[in-house]
Parts: C-alpha cells; sequence; structure tokens
C-alpha cells in the first residue's frame, strides 16, 4: 500500500521484486486488497507479454491516509518524554 | 530497535504520498493551461504594442492572475473528483513555498510602476519576474516530485544567462519585453506541460 500510494500505478512485477514476495503470496494480498475495494487491477499488453498494473482507489488512499494517522498518532503517544 | 525508527518511516511514508498527491493535482493541464495563456498575452501584447509598463503591467499581472485562478480551479476540480480535500497539507505546504518568491515579484511589480514607469523598463521588469517566478518553482518543488526542481533551476538558469549575455555584450536592454515573457511563460510552460502529459498518459490516478 505504502509504495501503491507514492505512485500512479505499479506493475504486479515491481511489487514483487520490491517485496521479495513469490507471485502466489504477492497475489492473494492483491487479491484480497480488491475485494476490499482499495486497489484497482488492470491487465494489459506489453510488447506483446501480458502486463498486469495495481493502483490504489480513492477508497483505498482514504484508508491507507486514516491508517497512517493511527501509526501516527500510536507513536507520538508512545514516544518517551 | 531504534525508537525513532517507526517515527522515521512513517515520516517518509507521509512525504512520498503527499508528493505524489500534488503531483497527480493535474499538473499537466494546469501546465498546459498557463502555457497557453502566456503564449496568449505575448501575442496580444506584440499585436496591440502594449510597450507602456502599465499596459505591459496591466496585461501581464491581469494574465497571472487568470492563470493562478485557473490552476485553483484545475487542481480543485481533480481533488473533488478523488474525494480528497483540496486546501490539505500537501497543498497548503505548496502555497506557503510559492508566497515569498511571488510576493517579492508583486513588491517589484509595484515599485516599477511608482518608480520606474519607463517603457525601457520593461525587459528589466520582466527579468525579476521570471527570476522570482523560477525561484518560486523551484521552492515549491521541495514538496513535489524533483522535475518541479529541475523546471524551475532551467527558468532561474535560462533568464540568468539570457540577461548575462546582454550585459556582457553591453547590448541594449531596451528590448520587446513581451517575447521574454511569451517564451518563459508560454513556450517553456507548453513544452513542460506536454512532456508531463505524455511521460503520464495512460496511467491510472487513483
Amino acid at each position: 500500500m505504502s509504495m501503491l500510494a507514492a505512485a500512479p500505478e505499479l506493475s504486479f512485477t515491481e511489487l514483487r521484486v520490491a517485496l521479495a514476495m513469490t507471485d502466489g503470496n504477492l497475489t492473494t494480498h492483491i487479491r484480497a486488497l480488491q475485494q476490499e475495494g482499495y486497489i484497482a487491477v488492470a491487465k494489459s499488453y506489453q510488447h506483446n507479454r501480458p502486463l498486469t498494473t495495481c493502483s490504489l482507489t480513492a477508497a483505498g488512499r482514504k484508508a491507507f491516509v486514516e491508517y497512517i494517522d493511527l501509526l501516527e498518532q500510536i507513536v507520538r503517544q508512545n514516544k518517551p518524554k | 530497535m531504534d525508537p525513532k525508527w517507526a517515527e522515521e518511516n512513517l515520516q517518509t511514508i507521509r512525504t512520498l504520498m503527499e508528493r505524489s498527491a500534488v503531483y497527480r493535482r493535474a499538473l499537466a493541464p494546469i501546465m498546459l493551461y498557463a502555457g497557453a495563456l502566456g503564449v496568449i498575452a505575448a501575442a496580444t501584447g506584440l499585436i496591440f504594442h502594449l510597450d507602456a509598463m502599465r499596459a505591459f503591467c496591466s496585461l501581464w499581472l491581469g494574465t497571472a492572475a487568470l492563470a493562478i485562478g485557473g490552476a485553483f480551479l484545475i487542481a480543485r476540480r481533480q481533488a473533488l473528483k478523488d474525494k480528497e480535500s483540496f486546501w490539505s497539507p500537501p497543498t497548503r505546504r505548496v502555497a506557503q513555498a510559492l508566497s515569498p518568491a511571488l510576493t517579492s515579484g508583486a513588491i517589484i511589480s509595484v515599485l516599477f510602476i511608482v518608480g520606474a514607469n519607463d517603457e525601457s523598463f520593461t525587459a528589466l521588469l520582466a527579468f525579476f519576474w521570471i527570476l522570482f517566478y523560477g525561484c518560486a518553482i523551484h521552492s515549491a518543488g521541495f514538496f513535489m516530485p524533483r522535475g518541479i526542481r529541475l523546471f524551475g533551476w532551467m527558468i532561474i538558469a535560462g533568464i540568468s544567462s539570457f540577461f548575462a549575455v546582454l550585459v556582457l555584450a553591453h547590448a541594449s536592454l531596451n528590448l520587446n519585453a513581451h517575447w521574454l515573457m511569451g517564451f518563459f511563460f508560454g513556450v517553456l510552460h507548453l513544452a513542460y506541460g506536454a512532456y508531463l502529459y505524455l511521460t503520464e498518459k495512460g496511467k491510472p490516478a487513483a
């Protein structure tokens, strides 16, 4: 989600390499996020090879921002004074 | 674990996210719109010989107001389309970064209208406008993708080099400033907008 929040879209391969995950593992995560409506998956062709790209939906971006806000709140509350 | 690790990582995520958000706010259409306005204004100035200081300032300050207003409307429309708030922290930071240099440009304008109300000073005024604008764009670029800072540097380097050549060659500064303004605020913006549009074409915006 962090990677998708910082880019308009990323390919399946880019995500797999950056996250060091297997195809099956990444597919499971993507499917779960897609079912929640947080990411959109587009399939196309590039140089006659199939290309799958993922991007955050508006709902996904909103949920991720809320998640980051919550994490920051937790970090602030637990910061040693 | 380093206690600052979580804080630093979250800050990195937030920074990357915010830069992406401002970039998505229709930067290509804004550049194309501003560029088109710049070309139209330059053509208007040349055709109608709006060379007197007051006429020159009225034309270009009016064009700047239209450009800023239009840019806000385009960015706001994009924010509404993405169901995001328009006046968000990233947008505020960009506006704050633009303010000092643009305000300086406005002050210089008043000083020139009051103290140097002569046609021969329009090129010098254009130099200061373009220079301050380049600085403003460069400052805003710290909250946006790196390409904007490079664009700012291009404007600064371009106008500085042009005037350096004129001064070193002892050439007259009494040149038609509409050409200068048309190039920097028109042609350059159109070119950058086209580059952004072509490189981002086909990518879905979240």
